[in-house]
């Protein structure tokens, strides 16, 4: 990075951080620091639960999933819009009028404290270890690419945060938020507008969403029912409501932020907002990436965008097998660059045949360079067995570094550093109120002063992001666990968003039902995901209509 | 626990009379848009 490059990341970082510890400044209380005194509007309800939701990964993997795979994880979020419907009926009138901190308060006025603490728990568990996995992900990927060291990115990307996090409290994380979306969303259109600046004289926007067409990159929708397909309508409309459901309903993080609305009527404009902003802002993201995939139809895209990982091959005992498949490659791009010339005259001329022609040229170019990538993987692997091969991380990054102009490689990299301390910070300050609303008040000191609270938040606040950072150090070392804690939501989130339902909804069950209920489910959640019976998603669904079901059964125990 | 009753109307956009109203716009903006993205996906295609 450039002395430009630096000085915009500093200077937008720590803009950040002084204008969320200004916003903040004055005298607070518990209500202040947990729930910003419900006083906030709409809006900052609207951005800060899309800026908690949208870590440094949405920015780093959105677009190179779009690269690689297309439209089509934009069907995802489609469940988001009637899960905000849900929330704003149900939850959020409830959780307004309760007046509680966090939403397990509620469930010891609707059951029992057993039920509370185990749900707390579950939370608590879940959320501590995959925010441990926000401050990696984004890490292992700066550091690998920029040749930054991976344990100081780590400490830097888990306490920037903590300096507003600890003194401003909610206020601060909100106002941040504001900030961080704005910079974020000036950022991606930029990038966007400059992708499109790079194509060649002859080559508009319009005519690059003809060639990603034709290579199959606007795949938006797709009506084909798999359970073991991620990304298809049914996946999106059904397990997706029933995840952001269990997100935004159960997980504090969420929460806490449409707590602070100063109203239920500005809670639920906010939540129903970002159900209508979200999807569009996703499919912007994902554009950009394909938009980069047509940029490398022109230009020479590398066989593996993680240099460093094809440096070290390079220099081990299976170099003369990399680089023969470099040379498959750069044949393969050389093929690509004629039919893409091709194509896109065959488009302007409207010759149908030979349209048809060069597509199937393209396409066949796209699967050989696919299948080169995953030798090259294959390769890989065998010199270094723990080395980072989701490549589709690095493909965003990476054309940032080599492609776009000094000045906006700091902002694009201050974006992901941005993104990922709204998710974070959330994460914090959710951590530290469920410790002491929910634990410490709850079993350890019930009556003490509005003041010791907020000191036990504030160190609780440390605490958590202490240890964040910590997960976040050892993450490399956990191996194949990774993949275990980043579906680890999925195993608890159906089974919290099953309790949360009984609650609202069933009326003749108790307690004591509910609680042998969820671990009953929560045994049948894990025996699902251990034997692979379904992809991931589906968990969600499952785990909660197997509480809603014990419960039922069980409900005489009461 | 302190209840509060809520003011129905209360946070509403400009031209939108009822929560209900809200609701069915946001569902229909989702159907529109998912509408949208096939249209793109077929012109394109």
């Amino acid at each position: 990075m450039s002395f430009i490059d630096w000085i915009v990341l500093i200077v937008t970082l720590s803009f950040i951080i002084i204008y969320g510890i200004y916003r903040s400044r004055g005298k607070q209380n518990i209500d202040d620091y947990l729930i910003a005194g419900q006083s906030l509007p709409w809006y900052h309800v609207c951005f800060s639960v899309m800026a908690t939701q949208a870590s440094a990964i949405t920015f780093l993997s959105a677009p190179g999933q779009g690269f690689a795979d297309g439209m089509r994880f934009v069907q995802f979020y489609f469940g988001l819009p009637l899960a905000m419907v849900v929330l704003s009926i149900t939850f959020v009138p409830i959780f307004h009028r309760l007046k509680v901190f966090t939403a397990y308060e509620f469930l010891e006025t609707r059951f029992d404290g057993r039920v509370r603490i185990f749900t707390v728990i579950l939370f608590l568990l879940s959320r501590g270890l995959s925010t441990g996995l926000s401050i990696y992900a984004p890490s292992i990927i700066l550091a690998t690419i920029l040749g930054w060291d991976l344990t100081w990115t780590n400490v830097l990307m888990g306490s920037l945060v903590l300096i507003y996090t600890v003194t401003g409290g909610t206020k601060a994380i909100s106002h941040t938020h504001l900030q961080q979306m704005l910079i974020v969303t000036v950022a991606m259109f930029v990038a966007g507008y400059m992708v499109v600046h790079l194509l060649p004289a002859d080559i508009g926007f319009v005519d690059a969403l003809k060639i990603a067409g034709k290579a199959g990159r606007l795949n938006t929708i797709d009506f084909h029912f798999d359970p073991n397909s991620r990304y298809n309508i049914w996946s999106g409309l059904i397990g997706g409501f029933f995840l952001q459901l269990s997100y935004f309903g159960t997980d504090q993080s969420q929460v806490g932020r449409y707590l602070t609305g100063e109203s239920i009527g500005q809670s639920r404009l906010g939540l129903v907002l970002n159900g209508l902003l979200k999807i569009p802002m996703q499919f912007l993201i994902l554009l950009v990436g394909v938009l980069v995939f047509v940029y490398y139809q022109y230009n020479p895209a590398p066989l593996f965008f993680n240099k460093v990982e094809t440096d070290k091959l390079k220099n081990s005992q299976y170099a003369a097998a990399y680089l023969s498949l470099e040379e498959k490659h750069e044949l393969a791009v050389s093929t690509q660059r004629t039919a893409v010339d091709g194509l896109a005259k065959a488009l302007s001329s409207k010759d149908e045949t030979s349209v048809t022609h060069w597509q199937e040229a393209l396409k066949e170019s796209d699967n050989t360079q696919k299948q080169l990538k995953k030798d090259a993987v294959d390769l890989i692997k065998k010199n270094n067995p723990t080395a980072d091969t989701s490549d589709i991380n690095y493909v965003f990054l990476r054309f940032v570094l080599d492609r776009l102009p000094i000045g906006l490689i700091g902002l694009l990299i201050a974006v992901i550093f941005s993104a990922s301390m709204g998710s974070i910070a959330a994460a914090y300050n959710s951590l530290a109120s469920t410790t002491v609303v929910d634990l410490y008040k709850r079993i350890y000191k019930t009556d003490a002063s509005d003041h010791h609270y907020l000191t036990v938040t504030r160190i609780s606040t440390i605490g958590w992001g202490v240890f964040c950072i910590f997960v976040a150090q050892y993450a490399s070392k956990l191996g194949s666990m990774i993949e275990a804690v980043n579906i680890l939501g999925s195993l608890f989130y159906g089974v919290i968003l099953g309790i949360f339902l009984v609650a609202f909804y069933f009326k003749n069950i108790g307690g004591k039902a509910t609680f042998w209920g969820s671990i009953l489910a929560e045994i049948g959640v894990v025996l699902c995901w251990w034997f692979d019976i379904m992809a991931f998603l589906w968990l969600n669904v499952v785990g909660c209509i197997l509480v809603i079901g014990f419960a039922w059964i069980l409900r005489k125990l009461d | 626990m302190e209840t509060q009753q809520p003011n129905e109307t209360e946070g509403l956009p400009p031209f939108i009379k009822t929560w209900r109203q809200m609701y069915a716009i946001t569902v229909g903006t989702l159907l529109v848009l998912m509408v949208l993205f096939y249209v793109l996906m077929k012109y394109f295609e």
